[in-house]
């Protein structure tokens, strides 16, 4: 938001002012995909879910309506294929290149003989978190490491049994892909078990708030991959403060924008507007969703206004080459263990092709016998994944809503308009077309 | 007087024109579609 705001207090991109749209999903696919259906005929053709679930439910729609789907460092990790998700972008690092960064990480301490080394993947039963283990099975197989998978049920609060047999089997390192509150709890059964915190490598999602809650000295030693920059030394960050916290017109609190998840924000959208700027230079107004897809790809070492390792997008190559540094929490800040790094490439685009063609393949065969590709709409109520606050994952009759949960601000209050339908007809749900 | 009267109705033209050019202007719109109440209650309280 404050990005946008910059940008149209200096004119816009080509003269046009730019509109960031958001709305809630609350992590259900079936809302993200009314979000998606309701934009799209409001005319927005440059999406964002920052959500897996959410997008692997969206994402057959995208690419039959040819909406451009921005999924920087989340979702299916081969979507940077271009030949076959033409219209995803998961530009800069994938949580496939993030393992395979974190593993080469490891190697490098172990100076590069991993026959004996015990590597412990902690992890959300759940699909984002699930993403890296293909990877890191075959860099196992590959590298003669010994790999442990440990799954923690959602929302992470319950750790107890999963670090008792972390403390048995003793890995010589744990991967951990959770995040928030999970790491507090991680943390502390670690601690609990005897467990050094120096062995804690994390995903990028481990944030200032998250190390407070740990403690700023418990919390030494823990180690994260890291998509961007932290801290506030840069420019961007400099002129936002100047030209719109100074001025009062921030679009949140202060604290707020101390935190790296502010920069990845930062980051993110510095690619988005970035190609919409590509696009106008290139095509002129106005940006059209093919414009602004040559724009995407013509996208070549950018910096993300100095927040991430240099980026170029091609037609093939939708990630950019994203890189990751891992960095270590001293009490007081995060120190860079290693340069901006992309490890494991070969692995990593083998497991890409491998699984895009699969993907290629499932698409070809829904749409066997047919003139024209088309893929099937997801039915008005489904079954969905959903989350309670305290049972983790569970299947349940889907309550779809009147909306898709608008909101006008993000860290406001929720929309009052969000209103649950009366829940399916358990024996009409039975009978519903699958 | 006459000048000024000329030079008044060029400015309104301009005005008029500017004003159409920034009505007719179409917004680059990016949707955004988050978790701000769900899953991340727990999982991310920062950021819901």
């Amino acid at each position: 938001m404050d990005l946008s705001k910059l940008i149209n207090m200096q004119g816009g991109i080509g003269g046009e002012p730019v509109e960031v749209i958001v709305r809630d999903h609350g992590n259900e696919p079936q809302r993200g995909i009314e979000c998606y259906s309701k934009l799209s005929r409001e005319g927005v053709f440059v999406f964002d879910t920052l959500s897996t679930p959410v997008f692997l439910a969206v994402l057959p729609r995208a690419m039959e309506d040819e909406k451009i789907l921005m999924k920087s460092l989340v979702g299916r990790g081969d979507a940077v294929d271009g030949t076959v998700f033409d219209w995803v972008y998961p530009i800069g690092p994938t949580y496939w290149g993030q393992a395979a960064n974190d593993f080469a990480y490891i190697k490098q301490l172990h100076d590069g003989d991993m026959s004996d080394v015990k590597v412990g993947f902690v992890y959300f039963d759940y699909p984002f978190r699930q993403e890296p283990i293909e990877i890191l099975k075959t860099l196992a197989e590959k590298e003669g490491f010994e790999l442990h998978l440990y799954p923690v049920p959602l929302p992470g609060s319950d750790q107890a049994s999963v670090r008792s047999k972390v403390r048995r089997e003793n890995p010589d390192h744990v991967i951990v892909w959770m995040l928030g509150g999970a790491h507090v709890v991680a943390s502390k059964e670690m601690k609990r078990n005897g467990i050094p915190m120096e062995k804690y490598i994390s995903v990028n999602w481990l944030n200032e708030v998250d190390i407070a809650n740990i403690g700023n000295e418990v919390a030494i030693g823990i180690k994260r991959g890291t998509n961007v920059v932290g801290g506030q030394d840069f420019a961007l960050y400099q002129e936002i403060m100047t030209e719109l916290y100074g001025k009062g017109q921030g679009s949140g609190p202060l604290e707020k924008t101390q935190d790296v998840f502010y920069n990845t924000g930062l980051a993110m959208y510095s690619i988005v507007f970035e190609a919409a700027r590509k696009a106008v230079e290139n095509e002129g107004l106005p940006i059209t969703a093919k414009s602004y897809k040559a724009g995407l790809e013509s996208l070549e070492g950018f910096d993300a206004n100095g927040l991430m390792a240099l980026i170029t997008v091609t037609a093939k190559d939708h990630g950019g080459g994203g890189k990751t540094r891992i960095e270590m929490w001293d009490g007081k800040a995060w120190v860079p263990q290693t340069d901006w790094i992309s490890e494991f490439t070969d692995v990593v685009w083998d497991a890409v092709k491998k699984s895009s063609s699969k993907y290629q393949q499932q698409k070809t065969n829904k749409n066997s016998g047919k003139n024209r590709l088309r893929l099937p709409r997801a039915p008005k109520t489904d079954q969905a994944v959903r989350l309670s606050s305290m049972g983790g994952i569970h299947r349940e009759p889907y309550e779809t809503t009147q909306n898709c949960g608008v909101r006008h601000s993000v860290g406001g209050r929720r929309d009052s308009r969000v209103r649950a339908r009366p829940r399916t007809d358990p024996v009409r749900a039975l009978f519903r077309p699958q | 007087m006459k000048k000024l009267t000329k030079a008044l109705a060029v400015f309104s033209m301009m005005g008029s024109w500017m004003a159409g050019t920034q009505a007719l202007a179409e917004p680059f719109k990016v949707g955004v579609c988050y978790d701000f109440s769900k899953a991340c209650t727990f999982a991310t309280p920062q950021a819901s």
